[in-house]
């Protein structure tokens, strides 16, 4: 080859190259991506995106690595074979550029992060022919500047494929992808996530038990940076409002006007039905708590324990019973009696059988389930060292049954210091001059039996702030009408099992 | 002998009496807790039902931790209580067709029958509650408490005469000479209240045909099990349990020094013999002794309020009758009685349906509708799984001449209704469900030894890992045919 073929070569190459940098830089001025669905055909095409955008990546990177061995084994077919390579480079970066932006303009895509994700392929692509120009004008002027030049643009070209490639995954998989299976604990403390807030009966229902469905299905399509269908689900507000269809996404009350929940209970063969094909659709618990949670009006700050009985279904108790129970053991060990001291307890357990005829027992052969006492036949009424030999596995009590039995002021309030309790019989006692306040602390408490045990109005009151209990029995008790209704407004989940006869019309109030 | 040898701690004296005294054997009591839940598990065979069970606590968190079966021995007629067929109203007096009985098995009283006329119930079925179950009128109070029973209507047995079918439901077994339920729970669960026997069987008075069916002590025996966990049967007469008054001239002390004379010698006997019948003997006397004081605080009822006697009718303060012993184990599950067992005769109606089922279901009705209503307004309900039944159910066809004043009805091992309510139990539901005719279950089968399973995994028992080796079998209550746990019948 002539040196003046050889120039008019690169000149012709030079001219293809800038008509190819200037329609890249124009892209994005030209195609809008504004979340709307395209044309079906282009949308098969941009898919090919996909296939092929590996291949600028390993090209590019093939590069520096040529351009080692080249420099430390001088030879001529090296160079060429870089020549080649950065050549073919270019071509298929264009090529993923333009499939790329095919597929999200037909494929519903908008945001920040996707047209961050364009910028940046554009960017990769204008690098590599840069490097490419600047290789060949090397190679033909033999001019320092050249190398120079070549050396910069190639750098830059890898820096922006690797930040490319690094968006389109986030796109694809999810911004947590990459972190989403270390260790719980270590992604709070290198900062990914923020630690997990407590979930239980009394916190918000949206933000323990919606949000984080939403977070976990929902939300990497959904964002600010990623905002497919122009649907933002990261927001309470906008979760409400909806997206392109200009359909309420969620009406509360009324399941049947929320688009949301159409979406993601649609058949998964529509299209329309969400989360999209290939991806995970919700399961049949999320769905009916989702349902529920529209039902009774998409509260925003209630608590469950905010709720009436009614309002409260027993399989969606059960749904987020179970969800509460996955959160803790996920956070932490659940403290058993089986880390104590074995020798002291159970001298403490054969001391209190035989001195008071109070028993003390595992509830079942799992540790987790706690302990149970009671006593059927108790010798004397329990008192100080009877509770300081309690107080040794106080936390893991999770029944006490003291039908029929003496009780004073101090059992009470040494029964209040018994955290985990979740059932207690105080059934067949007399419980007419004391206090309950103490039972206030009993904040696990479900069950609370207090059938004919004297109580009256005014000691009731003691446990009105017993939000989660489930069931209260006040039979043949000095409860009156007023107490009841009182009782009532206030312990709103629990079944209330009485004999107080209510007039006409009927006041909430089971049995 | 040898084997069971290993399951004893060694004895001294002070912890042989111990043991006697409190209920706990000092290796019982050493071993409330401990890391291996396992280990704990043969450490206190033969302790009784005084201690712990043999399994130390329930393998996981029970939903119950008792039971009250009632027991309507005999076969009570599901096609004139529960199971209402109005395709038998059109059917009357036509043959049952052969495509139905499929080659069933028929008893001796109706086999040689020359037809088998379709006989529809007598009395008219109306629905009841929220959950729309079909009730006859002989039940008008059962009528009003169906949502909060669990109606099974296809329970089924392949026992097809009393002795057989009763001995099935009550052990697990056709054969005699296995633990009933009651001994197994004893005996894998221990006792609540070392004051009273874990297993107590009430007899109840009837009023339909006089000559019954006979009952015999092994339906509540303990077949290999320690014998300290066979059921206490009280007398329906009299004394509920016989001699428990001290004889004249003999006072508590007197008795108290003779017992720890007798342990006494009972232990150096044991001590060379290691025959764990005369620890289930020293048990027996030391429960005796305690059952001194707690029977006659039991069988007390002048502390029940007039509306509770009135809610159990007029009946309840006549000992013996159904009602009286409905209260009596109200009054024990709240003593933490593990296992009462009701015995109500005189259901085999193979004749005069409309003469004597009447009189059967007014003995039963109120009470079983006051033991609910009693037990569910103490918060007793929670915890006590109660279950109404029989052994068998009753045929489609007529026994005999079919008549509006005399029909009856044969043995029907292919399905019948039984009932339970309480302990986790998903109340007003009605399982499973027969053919047109009521004589073939078409959909969700119940085995009775599917209930039984169930209802140990309700009182957090594993029904296969409760189990003893016998000839050469690990035995449990179920056998060793597969057994389901019915989730349908849960809460």
């Amino acid at each position: 080859m002539t040196t003046q073929k050889t120039h008019r070569a690169f000149y012709l190459t030079l001219a293809i190259a800038v008509v190819a940098v200037i329609s890249l830089l124009s892209l994005p001025y030209i195609v809008k991506l504004d979340g709307a669905e395209g044309n079906d055909w282009f949308t098969f095409l941009g898919r090919f995106h996909i296939v092929i955008l590996h291949l600028p990546i390993g090209w590019i990177m093939l590069v520096p690595i040529l351009e080692y061995f080249a420099r430390k084994y001088p030879d001529k077919g090296l160079r060429k074979i870089i020549h080649i390579t950065l050549a073919c480079a270019c071509i298929i970066a264009l090529a993923t550029v333009t499939l790329g932006t095919t597929l999200a303009s037909s494929g519903g895509f908008s945001g920040g992060m996707v047209s961050d994700h364009m910028w940046m392929g554009i960017m990769t692509t204008v690098a590599a022919i840069f490097a490419y120009i600047f290789h060949y004008a090397r190679e033909i002027f033999k001019k320092k500047i050249f190398t120079g030049a070549y050396v910069t643009s190639l750098f830059a070209s890898l820096v922006a494929v690797s930040i490319t490639g690094h968006l389109g995954g986030n796109l694809v998989q999810g911004e947590d992808y990459l972190y989403a299976k270390l260790p719980h604990d270590l992604q709070v403390k290198l900062g990914f996530i923020p630690p997990r807030m407590e979930i239980d009966f009394n916190t918000p229902i949206y933000a323990s038990f919606i949000e984080p469905v939403l977070q976990q299905n929902c939300v990497s399509c959904h964002n600010e940076d990623k905002t497919k269908g122009q649907y933002r689900m990261d927001n309470l507000a906008l979760l409400m409002q909806g997206g392109k269809s200009k359909r309420t996404a969620i009406v509360p009350n009324d399941i049947e006007k929320s688009e949301l929940f159409h979406r993601i209970t649609m058949p998964r063969d529509e299209k329309k039905a969400m989360p999209p094909d290939g991806r995970t659709p919700l399961g049949s618990d999320e769905l009916a708590l989702f349902e529920w949670w529209i039902n009774i009006g998409a509260p925003q700050q209630e608590s469950v324990n905010d709720l009436n009985a009614e309002q409260l279904p027993e399989n969606i108790e059960k749904i987020i019973e179970t969800i509460i129970a996955n959160h803790q053991s996920f956070d932490q060990d659940i403290p058993s009696y089986a880390d104590i001291d074995f020798e002291a307890l159970n001298t403490a357990i054969i001391e209190l059988q035989e001195t008071y005829g109070i028993t003390i027992s595992p509830v079942s052969q799992k540790a987790q389930d706690g302990l149970q006492m009671y006593a059927f036949n108790l010798k004397k009424p329990l008192d100080e060292t009877a509770w300081n030999a309690i107080s040794l596995f106080a936390p893991y009590v999770s029944t006490l049954d003291l039908q029929r039995a003496e009780i004073s002021q101090k059992t009470i309030d040494a029964i209040g210091s018994l955290q985990s309790l979740e059932s207690l019989n105080l059934s067949n006692t007399n419980l007419a001059d004391i206090s309950l306040e103490s039972l206030a602390a009993l904040q696990n408490l479900k069950m609370l039996n207090l059938f004919s045990s004297q109580v009256s109005d005014t000691n009731i009151t003691g446990i009105s702030s017993l939000r989660g209990l489930k069931k209260l029995y006040i039979g043949n008790t000095n409860v009156t009408i007023e107490g009841l209704t009182d009782l009532t407004s206030k312990v709103k989940r629990a079944t209330v099992y009485h004999d107080i006869e209510i007039p006409e019309p009927s006041v909430e109030a089971a049995e | 002998m040898a084997k069971h040898k290993t399951n004893f701690p060694e004895l001294t004296r002070r912890g042989f009496l111990k043991n006697s005294l409190t209920g706990i054997s000092g290796a019982a009591a050493a071993a409330v807790l401990s890391k291996n839940a396992m280990a704990t598990n043969n450490s206190t065979f033969g302790s009784g039902s005084l201690g712990k069970g043999m399994l130390g606590s329930p393998h996981f968190a029970p939903k119950a931790k008792r039971v009250i079966n009632l027991f309507m021995a005999g076969g009570p007629s599901q096609h004139d209580m529960f199971d209402y067929k109005p395709e038998l109203e059109r059917l009357h007096g036509t043959d049952l067709p052969d495509s139905v009985r499929n080659g069933q098995r028929l008893t001796g009283m109706s086999s040689n029958q020359a037809n088998f006329p379709l006989a529809a119930s007598h009395y008219e079925f109306t629905r009841h509650g929220e959950s729309g179950a079909w009730v006859s009128e002989l039940l008008p109070y059962t009528a009003k408490i169906v949502d909060d029973l669990t109606f099974i209507r296809s329970m089924h047995t392949e026992a097809i005469n009393h002795d057989p079918a009763i001995t099935y439901i009550q052990t697990g077994d056709q054969q005699p000479g296995k633990p009933s339920m009651g001994a197994w729970l004893s005996y894998g669960l221990g006792s609540e209240n070392a004051d009273l026997p874990s297993f107590v069987v009430l007899h109840s008075s009837w009023t339909g045909r006089k000559s019954a069916q006979a009952l015999y002590n092994r339906l509540w025996g303990s077949g290999f099990l320690p014998a300290d966990h066979q059921g206490v049967s009280f007398q329906s007469v009299g004394d509920p349990i016989l001699y428990l008054s001290d004889t004249k001239g003999v006072n508590s002390t007197i008795r108290r020094r003779m017992l720890d004379g007798l342990a006494k010698m009972n232990e150096s006997h044991y001590q060379k013999m290691q025959d764990t019948n005369i620890l289930s003997r020293v048990a027996q006397y030391e429960l005796a002794n305690r059952m001194q004081y707690s029977v006659p605080e039991l069988m007390d009822l002048s502390n029940e309020s007039k509306a509770t006697l009135e809610l159990y009718g007029p009946d309840v303060l006549k000992q013996g009758t159904f009602a009286y012993n409905c209260l009596i184990a109200r009054r024990m599950a709240e003593r933490g009685v593990r296992f009462s067992q009701i015995f109500h005769r005189g259901w085999d109606q193979h004749g005069k349906i409309p003469v004597d089922l009447p009189k059967q279901c007014k003995d039963i009705d109120q009470a079983c509708y006051a033991l609910i209503t009693d037990l569910k307004s103490r918060g007793l309900l929670e915890d006590t799984i109660v279950t109404w039944g029989g052994e068998f159910g009753r045929t489609a066809y007529c026994q005999g001449t079919l008549n509006k004043e005399t029909y009856g009805r044969d043995h029907h091992p292919r399905c019948f209704t039984s009932w339970v309510a309480g302990g986790g139990f998903k109340p007003g539901t009605i399982y499973g469900e027969t053919d047109d005719f009521g004589y073939n279950i078409v959909k969700d089968p119940v085995h009775i030894r599917d209930l039984n399973a169930t209802i140990l995994q309700q009182l957090g028992v594993d029904h296969k890992r409760l189990s003893v080796k016998f000839q050469g079998l690990d035995q449990t209550l179920t056998g060793v045919e597969k057994s389901h746990i019915i989730k349908g019948l849960l809460a």
